[in-house]
C-alpha cells in the first residue's frame, strides 16, 4: 500500500453552508484549493484513505456529493494542468524554501 | 492466577496483530507508528456502514468492550442487536479487492475476543461475521470452543512478547511482510545485509521538509495550514499534511500554536543559526522504542568500537571515491583507501579519530583544485584549509552551512527511531553535542553535503556575490543561503539504489534506513552495521 504519491482532484457540493465549510477545512489540511469547491491533493494512497474517511464522516450522504478523481502518479501527470484565467497552482513537489 | 491489573490491559487489536506476527505487535507496543496504520484505524471510525443487516436489527457502532478476566479491551466496529436481544458482531475489514475475501486467523482471534468480552459483559452473542468493505461481501464466521482457547493462549503469548526487552525476530521470506503496515520500521529483509527482493517500500514520503529562511518572517498556523508572512506579505500557505518537518534558519519566528500543531503530529522542528549550526530542536513527547533507548545509553557508556569504526570506514571510503571521480591522482586515492581499511582495525575510538583526521587532511587538501579560486579566498589555493568557525572563505562558509542541514536530517532520523541524539558511539556524548546525530552524518558528508556544495558552485547556483565578508569572517547572504538549501534539497531527494539492499530510495530515506540499522544493532536484531558507500 505504500506506493507513489498520486494526484487527486477532490470536488464537493452541498446545500449546507456549514458542511461546505467543514469540507473545505479538512481539504485545506491535505491539499490546495484550485477553485471554490475544487481541491488538488497530492498524496500517497494510504493518506488518501485517511482523507476520505474524514470526508465521509462530515457529509450527509443523501444531500451532499464529493467527487474524488484519481489523476494518476504525480510525476506523469504534473504538467497536464492548464488554467484559463486566474491560476491557483497547488503546492510544489520540489524544494520548499521560504 | 490473578486477573491482570489496569496497566497490563491489552487491546484486542494488538493481540490480533500478534497472531499476524509477534514482531508487528512488539513494534506497535513500542510506540512505532506508521502512516499506513491509519488505514486500519480509519476504517474503524467509518460511521456510514453499507453492511446489509437484518431489517429488524438495531446497529451499534464503535462499541467499547472489555474482559477483566483476560485483561483485554477493544472496540467493535458494529454490533447488530436482534429483537430478542441476541448480538451479532460484525467486524469491518479493508482487504484490497485484488485479494480474496478470506477470514484469516487474526480475524478469528479478534472476533473470538470481542465475543468473549460481550459474554463477560452479560450479553448473549448469537453470531459473528466479517464485512469485507472493498468486496461488499459479508462472511459469517462460526466460532468454536477451539477458537476461544486459541484466543486465550494468544492473549497470554502477546503479554509475554511485549514484556520482552528485545524485539522478536522478523518473519523470513514471508509474503505477509509486503502487506504489513510496519514494513518500513521493521525492515525484515535488511537483517541479512543482503539485497532485498522487491518489496513495497516507501521510496519517499509524500510530504516535504519546509525550510524557513527569510529573516524576519513569521510562521503560524490556521485552518490546517502552515502560513508564512513577512512584513504584511503572505509568503506561503501549505497544507500541514504535506509537511514532513520544519527547519528554521536564522531569525524566523514560529507561533506557539504552530509548534504545538507540529509536535502533535509527531513532526520535528529544528532551529539552525544563519551559519548552519544546529541550535536546538523540538520533538513530540511520544518517542518509540523506549527499551532500546535504554540499551543505547548502556552501550554508549560502554562503547561500541564496531560502530565507531564503520562510521569512519564508510566516510573515508566515500572521500576516496569522490576525489577519484574528480580526477585526483592515484596516490591520494590509494592513501585514502588504505586509511579506510585501517579504520576497520583501529583499536580505540581515539585511533579511529586519528585516522579520520589524517584522511580529512589529505581529502581537503585536494578540494581547492575542484573549485574556482575565488571560493577559497584570495590566492589561497595553496594554503586553504578546512577551518570551521568562523569561516574565512566562501567554501568553508558553504560547507559549514550544508553540514548543518545534514545534521538536521540525521537528527530527525534518529528522533524518529526513538533513539537519543546525544548518546553516540564515535563522537563523545560528553561534549554536549548531539553525538549520535553527528555519528550518522559521517558516511553522508561527502555524498550529500560536500557534493551539494561542489555542484552548486560549479553549475553557477552559488556565486561569489552570494557571500559577504566582514573583517575576514565570511558568511552567506540570504539569496545564497536559499540557493544552497534548494541545492541540498534536490540532492537529498534524489533516488539511489541502496548499495546493500538494492532497493530504490531517496538519499533522505536512506538516512532513515541507516538510523534504523543502528537501532537494529542496538536492540540485537542486526548483527552489524554497514555504512553506505558510494560507487
Amino acid at each position: 500500500m505504500s506506493e507513489e504519491a498520486r494526484r487527486y482532484l477532490v470536488a464537493y457540493d452541498s446545500p449546507s453552508d456549514q458542511r461546505r465549510e467543514r469540507l473545505a477545512h479538512t481539504l485545506e489540511r491535505f491539499g490546495d484549493r484550485v477553485q471554490y469547491s475544487v481541491f488538488v491533493v497530492d498524496v500517497r494512497p494510504a493518506k488518501l484513505v485517511r482523507l476520505r474517511t474524514e470526508l465521509e464522516v462530515l457529509i450527509d450522504r443523501s444531500q451532499d456529493s464529493v467527487l474524488v478523481a484519481d489523476l494518476g502518479v504525480f510525476g506523469a501527470v504534473g504538467r497536464r494542468f492548464e488554467f484559463l484565467g486566474r491560476r491557483a497552482d497547488p503546492m510544489t513537489r520540489g524544494p520548499v524554501v521560504i | 492466577m490473578t486477573a491482570p491489573g489496569e496497566d497490563d490491559q491489552l487491546t484486542i487489536g494488538l493481540v490480533a496483530h500478534h497472531v499476524f506476527c509477534p514482531r508487528r505487535a512488539w513494534l506497535e507496543a513500542q510506540g512505532e507508528k506508521t502512516d499506513t496504520r491509519q488505514m486500519a484505524v480509519g476504517i474503524r471510525e467509518h460511521q456510514a456502514s453499507d453492511s446489509p443487516s437484518s431489517s429488524r436489527s438495531r446497529v451499534l457502532r464503535a462499541l467499547d468492550v472489555r474482559s477483566d478476566d483476560l485483561g483485554v479491551t477493544g472496540r467493535c466496529d458494529t454490533v447488530e442487536v436482534a429483537a430478542d436481544g441476541a448480538l451479532t458482531v460484525v467486524e469491518h475489514k479493508a482487504t484490497p479487492v485484488r485479494r480474496r475475501a478470506e477470514v484469516t486467523p487474526p480475524m478469528r482471534v479478534q472476533l473470538a475476543l470481542q465475543a468473549r468480552c460481550l459474554r463477560e459483559m452479560g450479553r448473549e452473542v448469537w453470531g459473528t461475521a466479517i464485512w469485507f468493505v472493498s468486496h461488499g461481501e459479508r462472511v459469517p464466521v462460526d466460532l468454536t470452543a477451539r477458537d476461544d482457547e486459541l484466543a486465550e493462549v494468544e492473549v497470554a503469548a502477546t503479554r509475554l512478547t511485549i514484556g520482552r526487552s528485545d524485539a522478536p525476530d522478523p518473519l523470513e521470506d514471508d509474503p505477509r511482510c509486503s502487506r504489513c503496515s510496519h514494513i518500513g520500521v521493521c525492515l525484515p529483509d535488511e537483517r541479512a545485509l543482503e539485497p532485498v527482493p522487491r518489496r513495497i517500500i516507501v521510496a519517499d514520503p509524500d510530504a516535504q521538509v519546509v525550510h524557513l529562511a527569510t529573516p524576519g518572517a513569521r510562521a503560524s498556523t490556521r485552518q490546517g495550514r502552515l502560513l508564512v508572512d513577512h512584513r504584511g506579505e503572505r509568503l506561503a500557505s501549505l497544507p500541514l499534511e504535506r509537511v514532513q518537518g520544519v527547519v528554521v534558519h536564522g531569525n524566523v519566528d514560529l507561533s506557539a500554536a504552530l509548534i504545538r500543531e507540529l509536535l502533535w503530529r509527531g513532526l520535528v522542528v529544528i532551529w539552525c543559526s544563519s551559519r548552519g549550526r544546529v541550535i536546538g530542536w523540538a520533538a513530540s513527547a511520544k518517542s518509540p522504542n523506549g527499551s532500546t533507548r535504554t540499551r543505547q545509553h548502556e552501550q554508549a557508556a560502554h562503547g561500541r568500537l564496531d560502530l565507531a569504526r564503520e562510521f569512519i570506514t564508510a566516510k573515508v571510503a566515500n572521500e576516496a571515491t569522490f576525489v577519484r571521480r574528480h580526477g585526483a591522482a592515484a596516490g591520494i586515492v590509494r592513501r585514502l583507501r588504505e586509511l579506510s581499511r585501517a579504520a576497520t582495525q583501529a583499536p580505540t575510538v581515539g585511533q579511529v579519530f586519528g585516522i579520520e583526521g589524517d584522511a580529512a587532511a589529505r581529502y581537503f587538501e585536494y578540494w581547492p583544485s575542484m573549485v574556482p579560486e575565488a571560493f577559497t579566498g584570495r590566492d589561497a589555493r595553496a594554503i586553504w584549509d578546512r577551518t570551521r568557525r568562523p569561516a574565512r572563505d566562501p567554501l568553508n562558509a558553504a560547507l559549514n552551512f550544508v553540514y548543518g542541514m545534514l545534521v538536521a536530517d540525521t537528527l530527525r532520523a534518529v528522533l524518529a527511531c526513538g533513539l537519543d541524539p546525544h548518546a553516540g558511539f564515535l563522537h563523545s556524548s560528553g561534549r554536549n553535542k548531539p553525538a549520535l546525530a553527528l555519528d550518522l552524518c559521517e558516511e553522508f558528508r561527502t555524498p550529500l553535503a560536500e557534493s551539494t556544495v561542489l555542484r552548486a558552485i560549479n553549475n553557477g547556483e552559488l556565486g561569489i556575490d552570494d557571500f559577504s565578508d566582514v573583517l575576514g569572517a565570511v558568511a552567506l547572504r540570504d539569496r545564497g543561503r536559499k540557493a544552497l538549501i534548494e541545492a541540498y534539497e534536490r540532492r537529498v531527494e534524489e533516488r539511489i539504489t541502496h548499495p546493500v539492499f538494492h532497493y530504490e530510495v531517496t538519499w533522505r530515506r536512506a538516512i532513515e534506513v541507516q538510523a534504523r540499522l543502528i537501532l537494529g544493532v542496538l536492540e540485537g536484531s542486526q548483527s552489524r552495521y554497514v555504512g553506505i558507500r558510494i560507487r
